[in-house]
């Protein structure tokens, strides 16, 4: 069977496409079709009908896809992150290598092709009067590429220029012909960006010079592509100082891309590597290559080790499974390979073979003046619960730790993942049609979650950015849309894992999908009935990398795209609590972006009461509280505060307390607690902080209590519910508790990981739509607004 | 130019004001103290740019795009944003640069990051009240808009 290589390019306001057939004899791809179309703005809604149509027009099935390959840019932000999300999508979902290929490279392989020869300028729009330039020195066999990607001002990068170029091409001419005109002949506008055949040469050239294998998933694993950043943020800057790498990231892709590390069971061919490294790190304790060879075919055993891109072996870890605990025997990692995570990756695996091994402890001995470590392992939750005197071969004592299995976690990009598991272990190992994967992207959070057709979340995870922030030294930016296409890949997979190992004992669908073994095999694409994305409302930039990332895994794997409107999860949200919940229903939202009440005449039929006409009301405690000095996020701090003041000491206004609908002001009060605060500071007033906090939070809950009261009244709603972080408020709760008591009215406070944004709703709702056959087209698109009361 | 608003909807009218005479591209940094009134400034221009449905604050979702007669209008809100490469982030200069009307809050937070002809507008609230609004060009589109909006704004006055 042919095996073909789909590559595809949206870095510069065009949709490039190129189907190429894999000659892994000669390591050659060669061209089948190709096509380009103009696509401002527009590229997530064209890009995948448009390569469906190619594919259908080549009568190529997507088996037959062996090699996905991308636009890594640089060019549009928007673009290319869209390019690669869709990429990753596509390569998780069919589960084949993905490879990045430059933008600037592949359309100098293009102008190679159509004769181009000599020095050649290759200037792509990076916006605000900025450029990315490329200098090629093409010749009959390659394109001679002068330098790492960067990005210069147009006319700095000009003036310093001494011309004489054979052609100048690129995007950038579209705006600074004038500027480009003296440096050489420009292309004529066909050859500014590119058409599709140039990322198969890329493509081609790297092969032949051993930089990539279109057939090496392991190598080429989709978690690990990235755009080209043509800068690192400050905060990686100075995370890479204070590492002082010996191997510096690698500016190009702006993570360790040549570092890479890849994790597989350590294997017989090994243990000469680890022997050699054992006595590097365990010193006179060390076992020697046939100790570690007899250990391998041991039942109970767990044998991880880490390589790097070389092959080079340069950690492992191992233990045995025996009366429920995993014992770890080594923990090692060369010198040069620490502070890397690598330490902690390895536990990581080593805690999941014993979890389906059925432990759910862990225990070690590590050496009593190896403070670094127990450190190491204190993080992973274990305590020290003795010594053993001597125990070491030197005469040191041991400490002996012990704790209950580290949570599931992986690193992803820098970032935790923690993952609930959420199924209840007596809740019977079947998966009920239909499997459902959720994502959700739409602000600051990457999440996903798994739920079975009986409505069982099978699993939930979430990379937090707070954690990767964390690391890097109190910078804290509270956006960084970027990071989802850093995370969505191991976000999806650990997701899909956490399910299946969460089905210990098989079900239905094992029975042909999944081989019982000893250890479950994690759930793939191909077990999945439809995946399901957030669409709207939110930031676009960030919802795009979800919606492009679940149609392409879904367009891979041949199964349905389910667009869901996060307001309506919020709303399903309440069913994680009251599984038994039922419309007709109030419930109120009331998050940093949403402040609105809602009257749930039945699932999937919503009134919008009324909402915010300005300020939600998590935004106004987060600007009361930087008003204050307390930093962020402000709604904690406040209610901490106010517990301790007096709500009546201060009379802020109840903005529209009587307005006799149910819309919501945050705005004036806002204003009026700045100027409260203002005022007493210029007549040389100290602030009573917990008084100004307690006053300022009798104001907001007044109004929303008041206002909910009478949606109950109106709508005879005997159920009434939160949604969104500000539910977490003490003092909100408990005024509602109140009222729903007074009213007869059953009050649904859901947890604070249902409130705020997490996948497992998305999940609730795309239950429901895929029953309806409510599925979206592979030209939906993302949205900054949506109106909850239309249905789509 | 300065300006004064003794209410809300006097910020507002003011903002229609302005909405008469922008063009597609132009570029609007609002920069004001919290509760000054630059979301009420922007629910100005967009009822006069016949933007339908509400316009609340974007200081959540960071960026929110609503379609109008004369094409679409980006209000930006960089107050939760810390560093100028999140602007990268959020596809900035690729909205900037995308051909609509853009009003951008906390823009004072990055002064480095903003376009190079773009209208200033200051909103500074008085203890009485009262809203002192400067409009500071920068340049040459910038002050065609800026002298338009103060000649419809004395008509309208």
């Amino acid at each position: 069977m042919m095996q073909y290589v789909l590559a595809f390019d949206t870095a510069n306001e065009v949709i490039s496409i190129a189907l190429g057939v894999l000659h892994a004899e000669t390591r050659t791809v060669e061209l089948v079709a190709h096509r380009q179309v103009a696509a401002h703005r527009a590229s997530n809604t064209q890009l995948l009908p448009n390569i469906d149509e190619l594919l259908t027009e080549q009568e190529i099935s997507r088996d037959q896809i062996a090699c996905v390959a991308c636009g890594r840019g640089p060019g549009s932000f928007t673009g290319v992150r869209i390019c690669m999300a869709t990429a990753k999508g596509v390569a998780s979902a069919l589960e084949v290598p993905l490879v990045g290929v430059s933008t600037l490279d592949a359309l100098a392989w293009e102008l190679q092709a159509a004769g181009v020869r000599g020095r050649v300028l290759v200037v792509a729009d990076a916006m605000r009067k900025e450029v990315y330039p490329q200098v090629y020195n093409i010749t009959e066999a390659a394109i001679g590429r002068s330098s790492a990607d960067m990005v210069v001002a147009a006319s700095t990068f000009e003036g310093a220029q001494e011309g004489g170029y054979a052609l100048v091409a690129g995007d950038a001419l579209a705006k600074y012909a004038d500027l480009f005109v003296a440096l050489g002949p420009l292309a004529p506008e066909g050859q500014w960006r590119v058409q599709g055949p140039g990322l198969l040469a890329v493509l081609q050239d790297a092969w032949q010079a051993g930089d990539c294998d279109p057939f090496d998933a392991q190598r080429h694993n989709p978690a690990l592509l990235l755009p080209v950043y043509t800068r690192l943020s400050d905060a990686e800057e100075h995370e890479r100082e204070k590492l002082a790498d010996a191997a510096p990231r690698d500016l190009r892709t702006g993570v360790g891309g040549n570092e890479a590390i890849s994790y597989r069971p350590l294997a017989a061919v090994d243990v000469d590597q680890v022997a050699a490294l054992e006595t590097t790190c365990m010193g006179t304790d060390a076992w020697n290559a046939a100790q570690f060879a007899d250990e391998l075919p041991r039942k109970d055993r767990t044998w991880w080790a880490a390589h790097d891109k070389h092959g080079a072996l340069v950690a492992y870890a191992g233990g045995q499974v025996l009366d429920g605990q995993l014992q770890i025997f080594k923990v090692a990692c060369a010198p040069e390979a620490r502070r890397a995570g690598i330490a902690r990756e390895l536990v990581t695996r080593l805690a999941e073979d014993a979890r389906n091994l059925g432990a759910a402890e862990i225990t070690l001995e590590v050496r009593a003046a190896n403070e670094g470590a127990q450190a190491f392992y204190e993080a992973l939750g274990l305590d020290s619960i003795g010594q053993r005197p001597g125990y070491y071969s030197d005469g040191e004592d041991a400490t002996i730790m012990q704790g209950p299995l580290p949570a599931a976690t992986a690193d992803v990009a820098g970032m935790e993942i923690i993952t609930t598991n959420e199924r209840p272990a007596e809740a019977s190992a079947t998966y009920g049609k239909p499997l459902i994967l959720a994502i959700e992207t739409s602000c600051d959070e990457t999440a996903a979650a798994l739920i079975d057709g009986t409505g069982a979340i099978l699993s939930d995870a979430i990379a937090s950015q707070i954690d990767f922030h964390a690391r890097f030294g109190g910078v804290v930016p509270e956006i960084a849309s970027r990071k989802h296409i850093e995370a969505i890949c191991g976000v999806t997979q650990v997701c899909l894992e956490q399910a299946s190992a969460s089905n210990e004992g098989g079900g239905e669908t094992s029975q042909d999908e999944m081989p019982q073994s000893e250890m479950r095999q994690p759930l793939r694409y191909r077990d999945l009935d439809a995946i399901a994305c957030t669409y709207a409302p939110g930031l676009v930039g960030a919802l795009v990398v979800g919606v492009a990332f679940a149609k392409g895994a879904a367009w891979g794997a041949n199964i349905p795209y389910i667009q869901v409107n996060h307001l309506e999860g919020h709303l399903y949200a309440n069913k994680l609590a009251t599984p038994d919940i039922q419309p007709p229903m109030v419930v109120s939202l009331v998050s940093g972006g949403h402040t609105m009440l809602v009257h749930v005449r039945d699932w999937g039929v919503y009134e919008i009461l009324g909402s915010t006409i300005d300020d939600a009301v998590g935004e106004a405690f987060d600007k009361v509280a930087k008003a204050l000095g307390l930093g962020y996020p402000g709604g904690p701090i406040i209610s901490r505060y106010a517990a301790q003041g007096n709500p009546h000491a201060i009379d802020f206004p109840r903005a529209m307390l009587h307005s006799h609908d149910f819309r919501f002001s945050l705005s004036g009060l806002k204003t009026a607690v700045v100027t409260y605060i203002a005022q007493q500071q210029e007549a040389g007033h100290e602030l009573n902080i917990p008084d100004i906090a307690a006053s300022f939070q009798a104001a907001v809950i007044d109004v929303q209590v008041a206002k909910a009261k009478t949606a109950l009244e109106e709508t005879g709603a005997k159920e009434f519910c939160l949604g969104g972080g500000v539910a977490a408020n003490p003092a909100l709760r408990a005024a509602y508790e109140t009222l729903c008591a007074e009213m007869n009215v059953r009050l649904t406070l859901p947890p604070l990981s249902a409130c705020t944004d997490n996948a497992s709703m998305i999940a609730l709702v795309a239950l429901d739509r895929f029953a309806q056959h409510k599925f979206a087209p592979l030209s939906a698109d993302a949205f900054a607004h949506s109106n909850l009361e239309e249905s789509y | 130019m300065k300006l004064v608003s003794h209410s809300a909807e006097e910020t507002k009218r003011l903002g229609a004001a302005l909405a008469a005479c922008l063009q597609p591209g132009d570029v609007v940094v609002l920069n004001g103290d919290l509760g000054a009134g630059k979301t009420q400034f922007v629910q100005g221009v967009a009822e006069a740019l016949g933007v339908t449905g509400e316009v609340t604050s974007p200081t959540f979702n960071i960026l929110l795009t609503y379609d109008c007669a004369s094409g679409v209008l980006n209000h930006f809100d960089l107050y939760r944003l810390e560093s100028a490469e999140d602007l990268d982030d959020i596809g900035y200069w690729e909205v900037l640069e995308g051909g609509g009307v853009s009003f951008i809050e906390w823009g004072d937070k990055f002064p480095s990051e903003m376009p190079d002809d773009y209208l200033e507008v200051a909103i500074t609230s008085g203890t009485d009240g009262v809203r002192s609004i400067k409009a500071q060009p920068h340049s040459t589109r910038a002050q065609e808009l800026c002298a338009c909006w103060g000649q419809v704004a004395e008509e309208r006055a």
